[in-house]
């Protein structure tokens, strides 16, 4: 299929330079815009592109440029766009990859998007750890400086526009959009209570939308061939565009690729190389950290929004996590919970002490100390987290624990019958 | 009626050659049981301190309003009775206060002849109230189990973790 | 209006309204610990959950942060919430440390008290517990972070309800942690809410630690005797003791937020030193004896000399009642003894001229409650952090919800961050800034005078618009930095908002806690012929032979004023606070305080608030302890506890001097107050815990006094002299541990003469001959030309505001403390 996120290729496997993205086609896309198209027409066509947010909620991003027509916010005063590059899911690193080889392709996006929604500055705010990322960003926006592609009256045209990169100082919670506005403000990273949302009240007061890495890199496709031939891109009828999937887990080779939205979850993980080791597939999480199991019977489930929310999962970022025969769930999701209580911002008290007692009871399931009672305990504790907590966070701590205990709740029970991990105990079977 | 008269009398009769349960105090002393509700002490923990941190639970949940108590800090920070007076011409041995005890330092005890001639003999300050050791339960000791930093450095506690940095965030 | 239902009940509430509050109007009290009225909804301790029904759809919502739609049904009865608060419950436990019986919080513990409403009863995890290292904080509030549920009240409080920097929240997880950057005292002079916020035992009073529990205190409406706003308190007292003070809410003064001053103040009541019974010459008298042999030489001076040769003085901190006791002691033979109302000339003439603007401004008064909900409030001619804490508190209220906040005045340190302007202003100048302002106001753009400093043109400016522009203007002036043309300029800026549409309302501060009631009674001699100070003047320039003073701080009227007391034939002292006069006292007459009495206050707004006793005066049960033995032989009566209220003394004195019943009651001493004008109708109805009365003080002929105008020094600096925010007014100066937290006296310099006289550490004042030596200290809101000064500071003759002194550079003795000792409010320090 041909590539849209990654077809600019770097020399030496390098990132895609200036030279190599305009060699592409690169910023014609913007050049045309800022030409030819009034903002509130792009609106309408990213709109009409069926575009979702990448970033895992999904959301459609037409109507959140939307949300930026308000009046009331067009008082002259600063707008502002914020690319969340604080891409800290558990086995996710699909904007890593898309920053490290196409980094042009984010800036002209976040061009255009800022050219529809008629902002004035830009900021990346990238996860701390993203060293790498963070220098081949910054050496592109130089050259997009350089070259008058970003700054005052870019390319020519009447339009001003500046990205500034910002390094978290890293915390999972700063991928929540609020969270990140409070953190890059510079006050403590916490989320904000919704309403005012940030399209009214973002950054410093002021007008804001949030964007995932790869919402905005799918922006400059839209704005050079129209709505219609990016919703021809999909796999599957409802869907649009192309998405970066990546593997993580027990696959034979995990790496990251770029297929039509809506790819069957099997003919990816075959493209793999399948599960590693040739063993029996156990489960799949499809999105990263916080989205629910899928199991064997899901293999031809496209990877689309939509279609995995009827198979009771989400898309979220499109990584997918993938547990073997040999891998026991629960002592996964201990793993994952370990994250998530860490992780909490210690706003609101079911995230902050609720998140550390289901570690609690998973690691004494886990162990084998315990009980039947607990594993209805584990069950009403995170039914009672999930919708209740300030943000998302712990509402996506709680999805794949109700996963385990819906698919693998037999599983748990062993644990307790057989007062330890029968995985453990196959394990040495099968070594001895 | 009649019948009811010949049942009342049958049964004295049969207690007539049954064998008395009453004793001959104060020449036989009767048999009390450990959980008898008697005479209040106030114990020590194991090792040695008195238990009581003058919490005025049992003056509060005293009915007849017996028990008086002064709080105070010890140098090392523990707190502690100042003062501590029962007057047991109004005690009437209903034992809340001892199950209101969070320390489980005031207990009651089997001791019933506390008869006093002058009833300002009956007002019992602390020295007349602390006995030795832990009563009916030798182990237990409050400042262990609390997450205080009183008896043991902070977080070294029988239920704590020791301290954390809340600067920090690594597992 | 929205109609719901709640938990059955019909309500209907004002739009806006959320869960909380509209439960509460329903009489259900939602559970809730991070919610707190005045700092508003977090949403951080999700223990509010209700059940929420519209149009069918029943979900679980935070009560705090959902607002009350028509049609909605609310319930907390539901299993699903009540299983949700039961889990909320659960998790706080935790961690927690399980140590109630020896937590000073136990008995008003709101986790407590929720913990087992929620039916959270058993502990299901064995899980060692997280705990936390605990921080120094000062010498009021002791830390036990291992109690802490994470509800964000203290911080929200600490830094944006009151504007403090030095205290806050770090790190995440289960390890967030309330504390301050390093160990120290906390710098608000408003962290004393933190103990009352807290809903569990995180921030606790040190001086009530290990002392009771809550529910065995005597507890009783009274009124904040530190100062003239007159904030609502619970002084809680046992065995003798008062043991604590914490504020008592009331919305119509101070909300449910005190002081550091009035929360930690209350020392003097244990003051070792007090006097607890009556003497004649030094030696212990019993009352009759005491009485009859003060009464005898009162008027034994009357008859020799003349009833005009005996002073009556009461002072500002009297009540109501001792004040008019003491003018009905004035009968008889003692008639046409000479009343003073105040312990200081130059304050009563103050207080009296800013009566005299109050009673003619036709403006309604500013009263506490209404200062926050001004959009526009100039303050001006006063540091208003010392010498009105709370009224300070709620200014920085109008910064806070979008108002436009001014300063005019001379040392502002707690407002100047919040303040759209702060000009530090002359104090001799300010009547010239006001008058200027108010041309500006009435529309005519008077061309700056040319020592008008640059900018101030501007300033002005900004701020006539603001003003006239405001729905709801308000102008609060201090008393003690102000000069008669001040005072003038003051009723002119009033008079002009009024005539150009937009009538501000008008305010002071008044000396001590009855100041506005006292100046009210000056008015009234006045207007009986006698000047308001002139007897006090004449009694400390040695004119008179015989004083009767009640309640008076004379402590620092200098050596001269001093020997002339001493030197009267007779010297009557009724007062409950140690000094050098009960000390040279003929006969001392033990009174007792206001935690002990009853009585009656007029704040500064003119609202009079009675209040009622908490305990018995005597020696303490703590004192009398004996190797863990409560006294062993029945006590009379309390040992030491021979004290009365100063105006039942004065009315047995009366029956001694005068003849005649004595008043035993108060309303009988009120009724015939409340007889003598109508101003005062209705006082003697008054009950402590009621809101009290506003008093319309445009019912007093109040003849402006005589009141110089500041001069500017030709060489040198002004000396002011002004309330510090601690331990500086009589009361608290007395309290332990409050003079330590309030640490060593402390002169202020505006930068520029600081650099000029190259002042370092510390200066030595220079006047008169005289000479004092304190640490000195460099502010950006102190006026070139000024150098102020606690009021507190000891001349060996005091000096009036504005006398020129020479001030010159000391060497440094070590690090000196910053701004009025370590107490200091974070904003508008150092430069």
């Amino acid at each position: 299929m041909e590539e849209v996120l990654l077809k600019a290729k770097g020399r030496d496997g390098g990132p895609a330079l200036l030279e190599d993205y305009r060699a592409a086609g690169g910023y014609a896309a913007l050049a045309h815009v800022l030409r030819e198209r009034a903002p509130q027409d792009l609106v309408e066509i990213v709109k009409q592109s069926g575009l979702r947010g990448r970033g895992g909620a999904g959301f459609p991003s037409g109507l959140k440029w939307s949300f930026m027509g308000a009046p009331e916010g067009k008082d002259g005063g600063a707008r502002y766009l914020v690319c969340n590059a604080d891409e800290m899911e558990p086995g996710t690193y699909k904007d890593r990859v898309l920053i490290e080889r196409n980094p042009h392709l984010l800036i002209e996006g976040m061009a255009i998007a800022a050219y529809a929604m008629e902002m004035t500055e830009g900021y990346v705010f990238i996860r701390r750890e993203y060293f790498e990322p963070s220098r081949i960003l910054e050496r592109a926006l130089g050259e997009a400086r350089a070259a008058g592609l970003l700054g005052p009256r870019l390319a020519g045209s009447g339009f001003s526009f500046d990205i500034h990169l910002h390094r978290s100082a890293g915390r999972y919670i700063c991928g929540e959009e609020t969270a990140l506005l409070s953190g890059l403000e510079g006050r403590r990273a916490i989320p904000r209570a919704k309403p005012p949302y940030p399209a009214a009240h973002g950054l410093w007061g002021r007008p804001t939308t949030v964007h995932n890495v790869e919402t905005l890199a799918c922006v400059p496709g839209i704005a050079a061939h129209g709505a219609a031939w990016f919703k021809g891109l999909a796999a599957n009828p409802e869907g649009a565009g192309t998405k970066l999937y990546a593997g993580s887990g027990a696959v034979e080779r995990p790496h990251c690729l770029e297929r039509p939205i809506g790819t069957p979850l099997g003919e990816l993980l075959e493209e793999m190389g399948g599960v590693r080791g040739g063993r029996k597939l156990l489960a799949v999480m499809p999105g990263g950290a916080s989205t629910n199991f899928l199991t064997a019977e899901h293999l031809d489930a496209p990877m689309d929004f939509d279609p995995l929310v009827r198979h009771g999962s989400r898309l979220g970022t499109g990584t997918f996590i993938v547990l073997s025969e040999d891998d026991c769930p629960v002592r996964a999701m201990v793993n994952l919970q370990r994250f998530f209580a860490r992780e909490s911002c210690g706003f609101c008290t079911p995230c902050r002490e609720g998140l550390p007692y289901g570690v609690y009871l998973l690691q004494r399931l886990e162990r084998g100390e315990g009980t039947r009672e607990e594993i209805d305990r584990l069950e009403n504790l995170y039914l009672n987290i999930g919708p209740n907590s300030f943000c998302a966070h712990a509402t996506g701590a709680a999805e794949p624990v109700g996963g385990l205990l819906r698919h693998f709740r037999g599983i748990l029970e062993e644990h307790v019958k057989e007062r330890g991990c029968p995985f453990a105990a196959r394990r040495e079977l099968a070594h001895a | 009626m009649i019948k009811e008269m010949i049942d009342g009398l049958g049964v004295t009769l049969r207690k007539l050659f049954a064998r008395p349960v009453t004793v001959q105090y104060p020449e036989q002393k009767p048999l009390v049981p450990a959980r008898y509700r008697a005479r209040i002490v106030l114990t020590r923990d194991p090792s040695g301190e008195e238990r009581c941190v003058a919490c005025y639970l049992c003056s509060s949940v005293c009915p007849t309003d017996c028990i008086t108590i002064e709080a105070a800090e010890r140098e090392d920070h523990r707190r502690y009775p100042a003062a501590f007076r029962i007057n047991f011409n109004r005690c009437i041995f209903c034992g809340l206060c001892a199950e209101a005890c969070p320390t489980l330092a005031l207990q009651m005890s089997t001791d019933f002849e506390m008869a006093e001639t002058d009833p300002r003999e009956l007002i019992y300050e602390k020295e007349d109230l602390l006995i030795d050791g832990g009563g009916k339960y030798p182990d237990y000791s409050f400042w262990d189990e609390a997450g205080t930093d009183v008896t043991h450095a902070l977080g070294q506690g029988l239920q704590d973790q020791p301290p954390s940095d809340p600067r920090a965030n690594l597992p | 209006m929205p109609e719901i239902l709640f938990d059955g009940r019909r309500v209907a509430v004002e739009p806006g309204t959320n869960l909380v509050e509209a439960g509460l109007a329903a009489g259900v009290p939602v559970p809730i610990y991070c919610y707190q009225r005045d700092l508003g909804p977090a949403g951080a301790c999700r223990v509010c959950a209700v059940s929420v029904t519209m149009q069918g759809k029943s979900r679980l919502v935070m009560a705090c942060m959902t607002q009350a739609a028509d049609g909605m049904e609310v319930t907390t009865l539901d299993p699903r919430s009540r299983e949700f608060r039961r889990w909320v419950s659960e998790w706080l436990m935790m961690n927690h440390p399980h140590d109630c019986p020896v937590c000073d919080e136990g008995g008003e513990c709101q986790l407590q008290d929720l913990t087992i409403a929620t039916g959270h009863g058993i502990r299901r995890i064995q899980r060692p517990k997280r705990t936390f290292r605990n921080q120094y904080l000062g010498e009021f509030i002791q830390h036990e972070m291992n109690r802490c549920i994470t509800c964000y009240r203290c911080s929200r409080f600490y830094q944006e309800y009151a504007g403090g920097r030095d205290f806050g929240v770090t790190g995440s997880r289960d390890r967030v942690y309330f504390g301050r950057f390093a160990d120290g005292p906390l710098e608000s002079p408003f962290s004393g809410n933190l103990v009352e916020l807290c809903p569990t035992g995180v921030f606790t009073d040190k001086l009530f630690r290990y002392r009771s529990r809550v529910w065995d205190l005597e507890i009783s409406h009274s009124i904040c005797p530190h100062c003239s706003v007159g904030c609502n308190v619970r002084p809680g007292a046992r065995h003798r003791e008062l043991q604590r003070v914490r504020v008592s809410e009331n919305r119509a003064v101070n909300g449910v937020f005190l002081c550091d001053r009035g929360q930690f103040g209350h020392g003097y009541v244990e003051e070792p030193r007090r006097p607890r019974e009556p003497r004649v010459a030094g030696r212990a008298a019993t009352w009759d004896e005491a009485l009859a042999v003060a009464a005898g030489d009162l008027v034994a001076v009357a008859r020799e000399h003349g009833p005009g040769s005996v002073a009556l003085v009461a002072s500002s901190r009297a009540t109501l009642e001792t004040h008019a006791a003491l003018a009905a002691l004035a009968t008889g033979p003692l008639a046409g003894a000479r009343l003073a109302r105040f312990d200081d000339p130059a304050r009563a003439r103050r207080a009296l001229a800013a009566l005299a603007v109050l009673a003619r401004a036709g403006c309604p008064p500013l009263e506490q409650r209404e200062i926050g909900a001004c959009d526009a409030l100039l303050v001006a001619g006063t540091s208003l952090v010392d010498e009105a804490p709370l009224a300070a508190l709620a200014a920085l209220q109008v910064a806070r919800r979008g108002g436009a906040l001014f300063v005019l005045g001379a040392g502002e340190r707690y407002l100047a961050d919040a303040a759209k302007a702060v000009l530090p202003t002359h104090p001799s100048r300010l009547a010239a800034t006001l008058g200027a302002l108010a041309a500006r106001v009435g529309g005519e753009a008077r061309a700056p005078e040319p020592r008008e400093p640059a900018g101030e043109a501007e300033v002005l400016a900004g701020l006539a618009r603001a003003l006239r522009e405001a729905r709801r203007p308000g102008l609060l002036f201090g008393s003690d930095l102000l000069d008669g043309p001040a005072f003038a300029a003051a009723a002119s800026l009033a008079r002009a908002l009024a005539g150009a549409g937009a009538t501000p309302r008008l305010g002071f501060l008044f000396p001590g806690p009855n100041g506005f009631g006292a100046a009210a009674l000056a008015a009234a001699d006045a207007a009986s012929g006698s000047s308001p100070a002139g007897a006090l003047e004449d009694l400390l320039a040695g004119h008179l032979r015989g004083a009767l003073l009640v309640e008076c701080d004379l402590e620092r009227a200098g050596t001269r004023a001093l020997s002339a007391l001493r030197e009267l034939d007779c010297l009557v002292v009724l007062d409950y606070l140690a000094g050098p006069l009960v000390d040279a006292a003929h006969v001392v007459l033990p009174a007792r305080t206001t935690y002990e009495s009853s009585g009656t206050y007029v704040n500064r707004e003119g609202r009079a608030q009675a209040f009622t006793g908490a305990l018995v005066p005597g020696e303490p049960v703590r004192a009398l302890l004996h190797d863990g033995s409560f006294p062993r032989h029945p006590l009379p009566a309390p040992p030491r506890g021979n004290s009365w209220p100063a105006w039942r003394a004065l009315e047995e004195l009366r029956a001694w001097a005068v003849g005649g019943p004595a008043a035993r009651e108060r309303p009988e001493i009120l009724g015939a107050l409340a007889a003598s004008h109508p101003f005062w109708s209705g006082i003697e109805t008054l009950t402590p815990g009621s809101p009290g009365a506003v008093l319309d003080p445009a019912r007093l002929a109040v003849a402006v006094p005589d009141l110089a105008a500041f001069a500017e020094p030709a060489a040198g600096l002004a000396l002011f002299a002004r309330d510090r925010t601690l331990g500086s007014e009589p009361l608290s100066r007395r309290a332990e541990p409050m003079r330590r937290m309030a640490g060593p006296p402390l002169a202020l310099l505006s930068p520029d003469d600081a650099t000029a006289l190259g002042v370092a550490g510390r200066v030595e004042l220079r006047a008169d001959g005289q000479a004092v030596a304190l640490a000195a200290r460099a502010l950006a809101g102190v006026p070139r030309g000024v150098v102020i000064v606690p009021r507190d500071l000891e001349w060996p003759e005091p000096l009036p505001q504005g006398a020129a002194v020479e001030a010159r550079a000391l060497a440094e003795e070590g690090a000196a403390p910053g701004p009025d000792g370590p107490q200091r409010a974070a904003t508008g320090a150092d430069p």
